[in-house]
């Protein structure tokens, strides 16, 4: 009995304590050093308003409103949390074994306790595509996730963002990497031609609905999926399965569904072109590093391509010996082809700095890419590949407040990112970082 | 940037130096090296300063020299060229020799390749002076040597030897056990010790004495037995391959027992022996500093826990170190990052290196009569952003084949 006054008192201590403090905190104003919008010009002595997440207003001249909680940041500068727009890491496997898997989501594979994800809070990488690996040939969808949650779907910004057609054989030749590749788009284009033409089987609810059903018709469709492939009393997981690969296909080939596309060397590049033209792709290509020879074909794209994680590399001419120094960066700038960075392809890391974002931008500008063109690649130019840029990717009123703090002006050697908020809610706290305090003084670990 | 590589150009020129197609300069003349900023290695930057060159030398250095005959290159942030102290360059085909666990006689110069594209990469990340160590798979790994990287033949860019045997290297470590353990005991066709760090020990304790009292050791030359009393009698010295803080503190027992002052390579997990190393004076050349994001980039070789701040910690506590490896200046970018101050790190770089080499009369820093190897960046070196414009080995200047 005395256990249970105890804990009633506590539980209404907690109540008393927290839920005004956690009703204050939907109202937030950042007072920063310095605000880099990407929407404008930055803004020095800026203030930012923050409301139940999202961002309400930037500016100089703003009102705080009294029930905000303030956040100092006046010796600081405040950008966009960066968007990496493909990564493979986050997952526990990047591929699986089987490499037709259209059917398969990256959602089940996310691991949200990876230290992936903390390690991204830690460099102020707030959004970010996962990926399937490039270990495939369709390799299954991708997700975009917010890097801050315990839970996957508390995480996702867009679920089946993309789907992973890598051009890189598996096993075997090209010609039959490609030629299998070919079958699977062709079946999609098939089936959506059979669709339009409106021959769908008789048991399927939505056979009236025009061809151009809207994207959220998608899931209807998908849980409708088991019948309209072969015989209802066949194998129901399999037969989901298929089905579910096939939908996914058809948005694929209707070019409804983004397709990354993965290009390893040069002469892939060419032959996903033709892909992307002969079957409709709505594609971002991502590139390895072998794929600067064929910049030229991408010259004037509209839409960035991923490069390789491995910006710098060397390569020798086999008849020459002539050593050449290869800097993506600079190669694909002259070439006229926009570009974004990414940091994990899943494969093994070795000690490199590349798995930073603002590493991969710093490198950037030391080879010839200007440094407000280098903070936007960071942020608006990914969201706006991966057409997120309504929610994320600069501060605008009505985005998302996903938001880094730096202790400095970014890409320096001493800047650290200090906060990193999420939907307007602090996700890493430098201060709070006992992790990183161990790694820098590992003597107060030893002495423990 | 590109007005400088013109009026570099067009110096040369005016200068009648004679230079290759492919853009190598070679001078036979003096120059004037003229930077906003010269980092001289030694605690003290100029700005603006001046580095004026004569053949392969530096013959002054100053805030402003006059020497109008002398054919001039502007930079923005000027300092001395890196010097790698543990360094693993264009080793062809293996670089320990596996037949035999006590190989001080081993001589990796002979398996250097120059000719390979490693010398023009470390060349290219700014490093002028190598120093390249066997590998550790024979306890007693053979003997070292130190390279420039760049600068010598007709084309200006192959490396060339700087000092020839220069220390006897040490495997103290599990490597030398390695090949001996597979499926837990000694099945390869050698039959050999060491399977275990005992062994290790052993092998080092037994040949040391063997060496001390000058009887022969079974299957070693005399040849080989005369380099490790060189080296114990300090003549030559010696590098200890040592990461875990077991190896680490080994290498002091070592110290007592028979007066070695070995010079430790590895380091890892120095951070665990602050005070130790600090009484005795040791020198440390760190070979791996952790800069990836990935926690997989913490685990060291032989699983050694790998911290972020391990070169502030040995410079706070005021621990004769460098920095070596790969990507050796953005080692020393992260080192700042993480807590080591600025002029320590770019010493750790250059000067410290070179004198932990015994070679500090030629290289390391910017100072007369030494040699003329300089680096040329586009802005501060220790910001990521800044790029190398040119480097300067023993007086011959490269645009790097820009």
């Amino acid at each position: 009995m005395m256990q249970l006054t105890k804990l009633t008192f506590l539980i209404l201590l907690i109540a008393c304590v927290f839920v005004p403090l956690l009703h204050g905190a939907d109202t937030i104003a950042i007072r920063a050093g310095k605000v880099i919008t990407l929407g404008g010009a930055p803004i020095d002595n800026g203030i930012i308003i923050i409301r139940d997440g999202k961002i309400e207003a930037v500016g100089t001249d703003l009102a705080i409103p009294v029930e905000a909680h303030v956040i100092d940041a006046q010796k600081q500068v405040v950008m966009p949390g960066y968007v990496d727009a493909h990564s493979s890491d986050g997952m526990g496997q990047a591929n699986e074994r089987n490499e037709n898997v259209p059917f398969l989501s990256v959602v089940d594979g996310i691991d949200p306790s990876l230290d992936y994800f903390e390690e991204s809070l830690r460099n102020g990488v707030t959004t970010v595509a996962i990926v399937p690996g490039n270990n495939t040939l369709i390799g299954g969808k991708a997700a975009i996730v917010k890097t801050a949650g315990q839970y996957v779907n508390d995480m996702l910004v867009q679920r089946d963002a993309g789907m992973k057609i890598s051009l890189r054989p598996t096993s075997g030749s090209r010609m039959g990497h490609m030629a299998k590749l070919r079958r699977e788009l062709d079946k999609a284009k098939a089936a959506l031609e059979k669709r339009n033409a409106g021959e769908k089987p008789k048991s399927e609810p939505e056979k009236q609905d025009p061809p151009a059903s809207e994207g959220e018709k998608k899931e209807d469709e998908k849980e409708d999926a088991p019948q309209t492939e072969g015989p209802p009393q066949g194998n129901a997981v399999d037969a989901a399965k298929m089905a579910q690969g096939l939908e996914s296909m058809m948005a694929v080939v209707e070019g409804k569904m983004p397709v990354y596309l993965y290009c390893d060397t040069a002469m892939d590049v060419a032959a996903a072109l033709k892909l992307e033209k002969d079957y409709g792709l709505n594609a971002i290509y991502v590139l390895g590093g072998d794929t600067y020879k064929a910049a030229s074909l991408l010259a004037g794209k509209s839409r960035p391509v991923v490069l390789d994680r491995n910006l710098i590399f060397w390569e020798t001419d086999p008849r020459t010996r002539e050593d050449r120094k290869i800097i993506l960066p600079e190669v694909f700038r002259k070439a006229g082809v926009p570009f974004v960075f990414q940091t994990g392809d899943g494969s093994q890391r070795t000690n490199d700095a590349s798995s930073y974002l603002w590493y991969q931008a710093a490198i950037a500008i030391r080879h010839g890419v200007a440094e407000e063109e280098a903070m936007r690649l960071l942020s608006l130019v990914p969201a706006k590949l991966l057409k997120i840029d309504d929610v994320v990717g600069s501060i605008e009123p009505g985005k998302d407040a996903d938001l880094v703090i730096l202790t400095g002006e970014p890409f320096r050697m001493s800047t650290w990112v200090d906060k990193t908020l999420i939907k307007g809610k602090v996700v890493y706290d430098r201060s709070k970082d006992t992790k990183l305090e161990r790694l820098l003084s590992p003597a107060a670990e030893l002495k423990q | 940037m590109r007005i400088f590589r013109v009026a570099l150009f067009v110096g040369f020129l005016c200068g009648s130096i004679s230079f290759d197609s492919v853009g190598k300069v070679v001078a036979d003349e003096a120059i004037l090296v003229e930077g906003q900023h010269v980092v001289l290695g030694d605690g003290t930057t100029l700005s603006p300063g001046a580095v004026l060159i004569e053949g392969n030398r530096i013959v002054a250095v100053g805030a402003n020299i006059d020497a109008p005959a002398a054919s001039r290159v502007q930079a923005k942030w000027v300092m001395p060229g890196l010097v790698n102290a543990a360094a693993r360059l264009g080793v062809a085909g293996g670089d320990s020799e596996i037949t035999a666990e006590i190989a001080p006689d081993f001589d990796i110069r002979s398996s250097i390749d120059l000719t390979s594209r490693e010398f023009t990469e470390a060349a290219n990340q700014g490093v002028t002076t190598a120093h390249i160590l066997p590998g550790s798979q024979s306890v007693f790994a053979g003997t070292s040597c130190i390279l420039k990287t760049t600068g010598q033949g007709t084309s200006g860019n192959t490396p060339r030897l700087f000092v020839e045997r220069h220390g006897l290297v040490l495997a103290l470590c599990s490597d030398p056990t390695s090949r001996n353990q597979a499926r837990g005991r000694p099945d390869s066709i050698f039959m050999r010790q060491p399977t275990n760090r005992m062994g290790v020990m052993w092998i080092l304790r037994s040949t040391f004495h063997r060496a001390q009292q000058n009887t022969d050791s079974p299957g070693v030359s005399p040849y080989a037995m005369k380099i490790i009393g060189q080296a114990m009698r300090q003549e030559m010295p010696i590098f200890t391959i040592s990461r875990t803080e077991v190896d680490l503190r080994s290498n002091f027992e070592l110290q007592d027992e028979f007066g070695v002052q070995p010079i430790l390579v590895g380091g890892e997990e120095a951070y665990r022996t602050l005070d130790v190393l600090k009484e005795r004076k040791s020198r440390v050349i760190l070979s791996t500093t952790a800069i990836g994001a990935d926690s997989r980039s913490l685990i060291g070789p032989e699983r050694t826990k790998l911290r972020w701040n391990v070169a502030g910690l040995l410079s706070q506590e005021e621990i004769q170190f460098c920095l070596a490896g790969d990507q050796l200046l953005d080692q020393a970018r992260f080192a700042v990052r993480y807590g080591l101050d600025r002029e320590q790190a770019i010493q750790s770089v250059t000067a410290i290196p070179a004198q932990m080499l015994n070679i500090q009369g030629q290289v390391g820093k910017i100072a007369v009569g030494l040699d003329a190897d300089i680096l040329a960046f586009t802005g501060d070196p220790l910001e990521f952003t800044s790029g190398l414009e040119w480097i300067m080995v023993d007086g011959k200047l490269s645009d790097l084949g820009k």
